[in-house]
């Protein structure tokens, strides 16, 4: 056993905070829905995932919201035994990054698929779901599952 | 015309878990150390630049109780952060105020305790590398989780395999049992990393960098300053490269490079108008083991998509075409986010010097070159010095 060091234990600070989602509202409601939303900039067109309410290309602020494709494609994966606190009451998660329709990707995790029958390039449907806690998750399953 | 500059002198705690010190202790070391090998008081230093990224500490505003402690008060100090890159933006800051000429000599100090918090906060701190709302808060990423998406999709697109990666560590352990700072001071074999437990898959134990505490130095000064100082080995900072990326990793470019990388390495051998060729030494930014395979690539010191053959060659080892990380790299002596930058200056310092003993790469051409990464490529960092 290796001898501790002395110490003395800090106050303690904790940080909660109330994030603005005013200019992405529309993204949370749908995420509720089943509907993932991206916004597009009604002025030069660019398509935003994750979605945001100004333009940094051409600094208009007139977006619209657009629905995702749910059909998507699978470029990378990560399947996470040890997770960060905060997430430790779920089981191991699988974070995926996948390509929908729309040209965007989208982060979530896979799910009703086993790690080993997982590749790259595979074709996923993508959806949502509340976790038990009541957050909410972007979900993908491969799309012959049912 | 810009003003040459000079490192002068250079400083490093032990790396490791410092429950022996607090930020400003660990940080004293890396200083006197620094101070003693250039030759120089702190009334010397016109400048300090303390880089510690503190997103693990319980002193949120850190840079003057480093400064205090290390009697630099009232030489500024300026508070740099950067993530993991945050210990090269220090040596840019304190170099460019040299070479526009608002200071003389000037110290960049790179600090980070992270040992003081548990490990499932570390990686709740960590998780947030990228942007919190649409990634952290959604989806539980860990900091291991997405340099892990760069491997899968790297091992996909070349074939490169999970020994591969193995072999990073058993490299990194190699010359880190030769490094007296560095965290692990012992050798592993490959069975032994390929055998270690899964963090977040397809990387495993061996394949991550510790959490460590430390601390690294680098002084550096005006041209006209060495006469003065009688300093006989300088190491000019030739160049600096820098660039970033997005924070959401899904509006990335690809998952297999980091586009951050290739941009500074652009900038920065086209400023000391050198090839990848031309580098003798090289530290690069082996936060996770296929970190070191995307940096071979994406810095040109192998076609992309072949660092796994690079490796299998051991062209990267002392000996090798360019050997990498022959400290122990960040995953054999650990990576105190806001040190590692500094800590790369200090090694690449001592090579080119031809001081760094058992380790001691031959020198050709002189030159040495640090990569530094802060976030998964949301910064970077490249350095070239020079003899």
């Amino acid at each position: 056993m290796v001898e501790e060091n002395p110490s003395i234990t800090s106050r303690s600070i904790t940080f909660t905070h109330k994030v603005p989602i005013l200019k992405t509202r529309r993204f949370w409601e749908k995420l509720a829905e089943g509907e993932v939303y991206a916004t597009k900039c009604r002025k030069c067109g660019r398509l935003y995932y994750p979605p945001q309410g100004d333009c940094a290309h051409c600094l208009s602020s007139d977006v619209a919201w657009v629905k995702l494709s749910k059909e998507a494609v699978l470029e990378t994966y990560t399947h996470l035994p040890q997770r960060p606190a905060g997430f430790n009451q779920y089981e191991p998660y699988t974070i995926a990054i996948a390509r929908t329709k729309d040209g965007v990707r989208v982060m979530g995790w896979l799910e009703d698929v086993k790690l080993e029958d997982v590749k790259v390039g595979i074709k996923l449907r993508m959806s949502t779901r509340k976790l038990s806690d009541g957050f909410l998750v972007i979900t993908f399953k491969p799309s012959s599952s049912r | 015309m810009a003003k040459k500059v000079a490192v002068i002198g250079v400083g490093h705690s032990k790396f490791g878990v410092r429950s022996d010190a607090t930020i400003q202790e660990i940080a004293f070391e890396a200083v006197k150390d620094a101070l003693k090998d250039a030759g120089i008081e702190q009334k010397d230093i016109d400048l300090s630049v303390v880089g510690t990224s503190g997103t693990r500490t319980y002193e949120l505003m850190p840079a003057v109780p480093i400064n205090e402690y290390v009697g630099l008060e009232g030489k500024g100090p300026i508070r740099v952060e950067a993530a993991c890159a945050t210990g090269s933006a220090a040596v840019y800051t304190a170099s460019a105020s040299i070479a526009s000429g608002q200071a003389d000599v000037a110290i960049a100090i790179g600090v980070e305790k992270m040992c003081e918090v548990d490990t499932a906060t570390s990686m709740a701190a960590g998780g947030r590398a990228g942007n919190y709302l649409w990634e952290f808060h959604l989806f539980g990423t860990s900091f291991p989780a997405y340099y892990a998406l760069h491997a899968t999709a790297h091992m996909a697109k070349y074939g490169t395999t999970e020994e591969h990666l193995a072999k990073v560590a058993v490299k990194a352990h190699k010359y880190g049992a030769m490094n007296p700072y560095a965290h692990f001071q012992r050798e592993i074999t490959l069975e032994k990393a390929l055998k270690s437990r899964v963090i977040t898959w397809p990387l495993k134990l061996f394949d991550c960098c510790p959490i460590s505490d430390g601390a690294a130095a680098v002084i550096l000064a005006s041209e006209d300053k060495l006469k003065e100082f009688k300093v006989e080995t300088p190491v000019w900072v030739d160049a600096i490269g820098f660039s970033s990326d997005t924070s959401n990793v899904c509006r990335r470019e690809s998952y297999v490079g980091l586009g951050a990388t290739v941009r500074a390495a652009q900038m920065v051998y086209k400023r000391a108008k050198i090839s990848p060729e031309g580098v003798d030494v090289a530290t690069v930014h082996d936060c996770f083991t296929i970190a070191e395979i995307l940096a071979y690539e994406d810095l040109g010191f192998c076609e992309k998509g072949e660092g796994g053959k690079l490796l299998d060659e051991g062209q990267t080892e002392i000996g090798g075409k360019i050997p990498v990380n022959v400290d122990g790299g960040l995953k054999s002596k650990g990576h105190p986010l806001g040190a590692t930058g500094c800590s790369m200056v200090c090694e690449l310092t001592k090579q080119l010097r031809g001081a760094a003993g058992k380790r001691q790469v031959p020198l050709k051409n002189y030159v040495g070159l640090a990569h530094n990464v802060g976030g998964t490529g949301h910064y970077a960092y490249v350095t070239i010095l020079r003899r």
